[in-house]
């Protein structure tokens, strides 16, 4: 364990300095007019819940960068309660952490440990999801709305593809509706579909999020349209579509790609399962997002902003299509498959803030931010 | 106790001289099903009047594959709450046993070796529960969810949250595969309600059963062995969940560390449905065998009429209470009598 943290701080230091131009000469180290040194930083993280691969995926993201920079990490988990996650924070005001990195579970339940922290006056980043009160220095997320409507644009366009024009029936698997994911992608797909009134969406049904349900909800769409052709399945995330497609091939409703019968399957976020799967054909394409990097990033913009520089107070990941196709593209490797780096002691942390695009709030680029570390000696 | 239970009128053999001569339809109908039997009719004919393809027997073998891994675990469940127990942790043990097999099968362990493991763990974490209910004399609710929230935990740290895929086709035998045109997943849920039916009702084990959940002082005395009976019941649940956990990972090609989050719940609730009595010495495997199916009609019914999300679970909730309401209403009115 020890041997490979100092490695990863050897790689990242030195592609940290690569980045930044600066080379093996720290001649930049003495203009900060305060520097706090790393080894005095504490940060606290508290995760909403750690049972979904997405959030493993944050979390080790956080745990990477805290130690490849060598600042404490105080880390916890609230296992989907609010009211633990309420009482996690304020125990990390009371501790005078220096920083703290938030996934809240409600937006609203949270605010006012994220207002505890602001008149402690200690800089709350949030990640992945983001409070509706109180002051935040910086939200980084990948936008789940934009995501699903690349998703249901994707789909349109291979129906159009098929038929000549947007038409044809599709499944829409939900997931889970109480959750802020949820509601995002529900509507960013609706949104899609709604400019396309040929486009039948034959059946909306809860997934959750859940292979279980899903395999469930999917089997009973192919039970209640079974007159007609289903061609397509939205999935509000890999797991659904692990559901949808076991669904399909339980029904014996499985085509090559290349067949007019083909179900196109959808899916989002990027497992290892997706990935899996998008290789074997059974599904034809994830939205990924990369958590480990957006969680990578926060921990430094925390460093950033204790250190006092300025961070960018909104920061929205890119997300990446994958089929097929691009599965082994270097697109797709630079952006980084997380799922496959996860739980492997070998893989190192990438360092990623070179070019950090800054978005508008219409989600327009509007610039990229870059002096990251230029001052933080180690 | 109440006076249901007063020993007698507990224990099937006992009711019998009467009525085991009649059919079991008709008894069916006198003493508690119908209730539920008219709940999941009318819901039926509702159904079939919205979507046509409910009321088809492709359609009723779907459901029934949807509710084998819930069926299963309901067995396991009744008779522990025919004890007056509660066995919180059958939906950890279906992800515990799922995702453990199922690496055992990933990393090279013979299928039916790794298949057995998962009842294995099931049945040691059955006799867990029980020793620890029966000769320590712990309360099984808070055994049995200290055993959940073990068991869950194991499943997320042995995985990292991540989810087990990979392995052998032939581990979702169980799961996947269809025998002219019926799901193994059927075939299984039959014979574990059937072989469980038998059990109770024509062995003097089932007989112990009812007369421990009845009245334990009464069963102590007349010497039924109380704590080999519980060991013996707790480890049949955490078995069958073992073994429904193997249907669970074959279903999906995946052994996922929430799997079976909601099950403990559900399964109890297809148990209370069903008219079995948590003061125990009440209940039958048919029963449940109606509220296992109550609750596999509505979800598949639901989705069929495609119902949103949210009003699926309001609906849930307002059949499963009224159909209660009207059963307790029903035992108050008439229990007496019979």
């Amino acid at each position: 364990m020890r041997r490979k943290s100092v490695a990863v701080i050897t790689s990242l230091g030195l592609a940290a300095m690569m980045v930044s131009g600066y080379g093996a000469t720290p001649s930049f180290a003495a203009s900060p007019s305060h520097v706090i040194p790393l080894k005095d930083i504490t940060i606290g993280y508290s995760v909403s819940t750690l049972q979904n691969q997405f959030f493993v995926g944050l979390t080790q993201g956080v745990e990477r960068e805290a130690k490849a920079l060598g600042v404490h990490l105080i880390f916890d988990s609230a296992n989907g309660s609010p009211g633990t996650q309420l009482n996690q924070v304020e125990e990390m005001v009371s501790q005078h952490v220096n920083a703290i990195i938030l996934n809240p579970i409600d937006a609203n339940g949270i605010t006012p440990a994220v207002e505890q922290a602001n008149r402690a006056n200690i800089p709350v980043i949030t990640l992945d999801r983001t409070a509706f009160g109180g002051k935040i220095a910086s939200f980084v997320r990948v936008s789940s709305m934009q995501m699903a409507q690349a998703a249901g644009q994707w789909l349109a366009n291979q129906l159009k593809a098929r038929y000549g024009s947007y038409r044809g029936n599709v499944v829409d698997l939900e997931g889970l509706m109480s959750t802020s994911p949820g509601q995002a992608r529900q509507k960013g797909f609706m949104d899609i579909m709604k400019k396309y009134p040929n486009i039948h969406v034959v059946a909306t049904l809860p997934g959750n999020f859940d292979q279980s349900q899903a395999y469930n909800m999917m089997t009973d769409a192919i039970r209640a349209n079974s007159g007609k052709q289903i061609d397509g399945v939205f999935n509000a995330n890999d797991d659904n579509s692990i559901g949808a497609e076991r669904a399909i091939a339980a029904a014996g409703l499985s085509y090559p790609a290349s067949s007019r019968k083909h179900i196109f399957v959808t899916g989002m976020d990027g497992t290892s399962q997706g990935l899996a799967a998008i290789k074997s054909g059974s599904q034809d394409m994830t939205v990924a997002q990369n958590p480990m990097k957006e969680a990578e990033a926060a921990v430094q913009m925390a460093v950033e902003k204790i250190e006092g520089k300025s961070i960018p107070a909104n920061v929205r990941w890119p997300h990446m299509l994958i089929t097929a196709h691009n599965i082994n593209s270097a697109a797709v490797k630079s952006y980084g498959l997380w799922s496959l780096d996860l739980n492997n002691p070998k893989i190192g942390n990438i360092p990623n803030m070179n070019s950090l695009p800054i978005y508008t709030a219409s989600g327009h680029v509007a610039g990229s931010y870059t002096p990251l570390y230029h001052a933080v000696k180690k | 106790m109440n006076q249901v239970n007063d020993g007698t009128t507990a224990i099937p053999g006992t009711v019998g001289g009467r009525s085991s001569r009649e059919s079991w339809w008709k008894r069916a109908i006198r003493t508690r099903y119908w209730p539920i039997v008219l709940a999941l009719v009318l819901l039926s004919g509702y159904f079939s009047l919205t979507t046509q393809y409910f009321l088809s027997f492709n359609n009723l073998v779907t459901i029934l594959s949807q509710v084998s891994v819930l069926g299963i675990a309901a067995v396991g469940e009744t008779m522990v709450i025919l004890l007056a127990g509660i066995d919180l942790s059958v939906g950890a043990v279906i992800a515990v046993a799922g995702v453990l097999s199922a690496s055992w099968a990933l990393n090279g362990a013979p299928v039916p070796i790794a298949m057995l493991g998962a009842v294995g763990i099931g049945l040691a974490i059955g006799v867990i529960n029980g020793t620890f209910t029966y000769i320590w004399r712990m309360a099984s609710f808070i055994v049995t969810l200290a055993m959940m929230s073990f068991a869950s935990g194991m499943a997320l740290i042995v995985t990292n949250g991540s989810t087990v895929f990979g392995f052998p086709n032939s581990f979702n035998v169980l799961g996947s595969a269809t025998i002219g045109g019926i799901p193994v997943s059927v075939g299984i849920l039959v014979l574990v309600f059937v072989l469980g039916h038998l059990v109770l009702r024509y062995t003097s084990f089932g007989r112990q059963v009812y007369a421990v959940g009845g009245n334990v002082s009464a069963a102590r005395l007349s010497g039924v062995n109380v704590v080999g009976v519980g060991i013996v019941v707790f480890a049949i649940s955490g078995g069958l969940a073992g073994l429904a956990s193997i249907i669970e990972v074959g279903r999906l090609a995946s052994a996922i560390p929430i799997a079976g989050q909601d099950l403990a719940l559900s399964t109890i609730a297809a148990v209370i449905i069903g008219g079995t009595s948590l003061f125990g010495g009440v209940g039958t495997l048919p029963g449940t065998a109606l509220g296992v199916l109550l609750i596999g009609v509505l979800n598949n019914g639901l989705a069929i009429s495609n119902v949103s999300a949210f009003w699926d679970q309001a609906i849930q909730g307002i059949v499963i209470f009224v159909a209660v309401a009207i059963d307790a209403w029903v035992q108050r009115r008439f229990g007496a009598r019979s």
